[in-house]
């Protein structure tokens, strides 16, 4: 074999093998920023349900999917929910979601579902979770109550807490809060 | 009959439709009536959201894999019904007591020798899967009486 083409396939190997090692790494670093996020009270829950839909079969039937939600040693679910984000904030509507989540869940499986969840943020910075404390069914199905009062006309609907909101929204023209 | 059928689907809300009531009331009345107008920029955090969630469930999915298989199970009958009851009975039934999740864990313990040695005698496959299916056939029954039991109370 002349020396030109053992020199190539001596390039090719090395090509081949420094490919294989950057595959690698990258992986390997992929890996260990995917599962930076998670919690250390989650480290030994194991995942019991992953992009699913549950509905609870009460009087309000609320259907929810769920991003993620971890059994504990005891068997309590606690439900995880992600949402990318340019900033590293919890808003109230992911507790409103999260609380809703876990009155399908609960109503269809009939399991425990914890009242605190996490809120795993995917902004720039990367992902980061946050606990959040849930909200009793009650107001949920209040809640619940109240969108359907706003929607059948018997209750005015309230302005948001903060003018933020209506920078990005389309329907500010025609609201009355900018006229 | 009908009717009641009528009014529970009239009573159904999404969680992201209520969640919304969070951000503004108003808001909420104006895409019920006109539906959901996104911004071009909401429809591009919109579609890297789904593209954020489809990595996240294939992470999970593959977490999954790796944490939660039901070994024997998993080599006899694949992910076929026999081992989703399985997997529903030891999550139910057993991992909620102390000596549930024992028996989980010496399983867990075991299993790996018993898959290597159906991998080696491929005619003790059919032995275990013959085995297995009475506790099946058990966990179906359990399952579905938990079942029953949820609907009546």
């Amino acid at each position: 074999m002349p020396a030109a083409e053992l020199w190539l396939l001596l390039a090719s190997c090395v090509a081949c093998v420094t490919a294989a090692w950057a595959a690698a790494r990258l992986v390997r670093r992929r890996s260990l920023q995917v599962d930076r996020w998670m919690p250390e009270g989650l480290k030994d829950h194991t995942l019991a349900y992953s992009e699913r839909t549950f509905r609870s079969g009460d009087d309000w039937q609320v259907v929810a999917r769920v991003d993620r939600a971890y059994r504990g040693q005891s068997g309590l679910i606690v439900l995880v929910e992600l949402k990318t984000r340019q900033a590293d904030r919890v808003h109230l509507s992911d507790i409103i979601e999260l609380s809703a989540q876990r009155v399908a869940l609960k109503g269809e499986t009939g399991e425990s579902v914890a009242p605190v969840a996490w809120v795993v943020v995917e902004s720039a910075a990367g992902r980061s979770a946050h606990s959040v404390r849930l909200l009793s069914p009650h107001v949920v199905w209040d809640l619940a109550s109240r969108r359907e009062a706003l929607l059948a006309g018997t209750e005015s609907p309230h302005y948001p807490a903060t003018s933020r909101v209506c920078a990005s929204c389309i329907y500010r023209a025609r609201c009355r809060m900018n006229s | 009959m009908r009717r009641r059928r009528v009014r529970k689907t009239k009573r159904a809300v999404s969680a992201s439709a209520l969640s919304q009531m969070g951000v503004c009331e108003r808001l909420v009345v104006f895409e019920h009536f006109e539906g959901k107008r996104p911004t071009p920029e909401q429809r591009v955090a919109l579609q890297r959201g789904l593209r954020a969630h489809r990595q996240f469930a294939s992470e999970g999915e593959s977490e999954a894999a790796r944490r939660g298989r039901c070994f024997i199970a998993t080599h006899v009958f694949g992910d076929g019904p026999e081992t989703q009851v399985l997997r529903l009975f030891r999550d139910r039934y057993l991992r909620p007591t102390r000596a549930g999740r024992s028996l989980i864990l010496a399983y867990y313990r075991l299993a790996p020798t018993v898959c290597r040695a159906m991998e080696r005698w491929p005619m003790t496959r059919s032995a275990v899967g013959a085995a297995i299916k009475p506790l099946v056939w058990l966990a179906t029954c359990l399952l579905a009486d938990q079942e029953g039991s949820h609907a009546s109370g």
